[in-house]
């Protein structure tokens, strides 16, 4: 006991071991905050700016990713003060699933939170509703739309987020999104309206879905429907399509805040006609 | 599959006889209007889209076709697209939107 005693104290006298680098989550967000978040810019750089002419330059079908393609009709959409069409949007949207595929081969640990946790920009393991779901679903309903051959190649439960832009009354875009990480229904709206029939359709599509592929209902507990009135708003009457497209490229990397504001779209248009014309997303900013 | 040992006597013949044989294929709008088709397996469904746009008097720009929610392209086909007889294409609209 004493011979115990008295190696513990000899301890005590030694000097200490250098402490083990365990930074606080403050200290990774400002560091990360410092190199990887520069202030959200206003215009292209000069390489981007020539690949923009480039694209706008182009006639006829101007570039193709998976299954969609655009043409310069549609390009032109991406315009000053254009409206976004279906072609836009779901170009961008294969882009964002594209990206998703990608980075699940790079790494197959899915449902690592610790390789994602440190790296709030992740890409999320992702799937892409077209601008036709809505429709099929909120007109047809499930059953009518055939809606359950639409996931005949995976499983919808095994995804982190489900992205879902939706076209209201052919005039405005919204973003929705069935987040499975989070348990919530989301609506992101740059007019700020809350979408009551987007939340009860998408629980619908979920019981449906999961009684189809699952021979059960869908357990609803913990889920809420998300409507945050604080996402960035545009202010003007053509914007919303530049919106949509930002709300579900952010929040497919798993970002809550969004930093892009209606001052930017002059700029996000560019990039989004570059990203579209060239087939090939940007660095997240 | 394609091995010539008679593995699945029952199947095999009558896949390769329908390889390029014809389907009949349901073309769908979204207000419920039907119009059916019959296009060989390995005929590109680009045919197909552009006698539909001809029959309703529409650019087929301006219309989608999906099957199963998938885009169909102008290379597709039903063989590409592993399509069954009495399938179903959804014609889907040109969808804008800005908010003015």
């Amino acid at each position: 006991m004493e011979r115990a005693l008295a190696k513990a104290k000899s301890t005590m006298n030694e000097p200490r071991p250098p402490k083990p680098f365990t930074p606080n989550f403050q200290k990774i967000w400002d560091s990360h905050a410092k190199t990887k978040l520069p202030p959200f810019p206003t215009a292209l750089p000069p390489d981007k700016q020539q690949q923009l002419k480039a694209v706008q330059k182009k006639r006829g079908v101007v570039s193709k990713f998976a299954r969609e393609q655009v043409n310069e009709t549609d390009i032109s959409r991406l315009g000053p003060k254009q409206w976004l069409n279906d072609e836009c949007i779901n170009f961008y949207g294969a882009l964002i699933l594209g990206r998703s595929e990608a980075s699940k081969e790079n790494a197959p640990a899915v449902n690592g939170n610790a390789s994602k946790s440190k790296i709030p920009s992740q890409p999320l393991n992702c799937w892409y509703f077209s601008t036709f779901f809505w429709p099929k679903l909120f007109k047809d309903g499930y059953e009518a739309a055939r809606l359950a051959k639409w996931t005949k190649k995976f499983d919808i439960f095994e995804k982190d987020i489900v992205l879902i832009p939706i076209n209201h009354g052919n005039t405005h875009w919204t973003s929705a999104a069935i987040n499975f990480r989070k348990k919530r229904i989301e609506s992101y709206d740059s007019m700020a309206v809350y979408h009551k029939m987007v939340f009860k359709h998408l629980r619908g599509y979920l019981d449906s879905e999961h009684r189809n592929k699952k021979k059960k209902p869908f357990d609803f507990t913990g889920w809420e429907d998300y409507s945050p009135d604080d996402v960035p708003q545009q202010e003007n009457g053509y914007d919303c399509g530049v919106f949509t497209c930002c709300f579900l490229e952010a929040i497919s990397r798993g970002e809550d805040a969004f930093r892009f504001t209606q001052q930017h779209m002059p700029y996000l248009r560019q990039r989004l006609t570059v990203e579209i014309g060239t087939a090939q997303l940007l660095e997240p900013q | 599959m394609a091995d010539e040992e008679p593995q699945s006597p029952g199947t095999q013949p009558e896949v390769k006889q329908e390889d390029n044989a014809p389907i009949n294929i349901k073309v769908v709008t979204s207000s419920g209007e039907e119009v059916f088709f019959k296009i060989k397996r390995n005929t590109k469904l680009s045919k197909l889209q552009g006698a539909y746009a001809n029959k309703v008097g529409k650019d087929v720009q301006s219309i989608r076709f999906l099957y199963d929610g998938d885009r169909i392209t102008d290379d597709d086909t039903p063989n590409s697209l592993a399509m069954d007889d009495n399938d179903t294409i959804d014609v889907m609209v040109e969808q804008v939107g800005g908010h003015s």
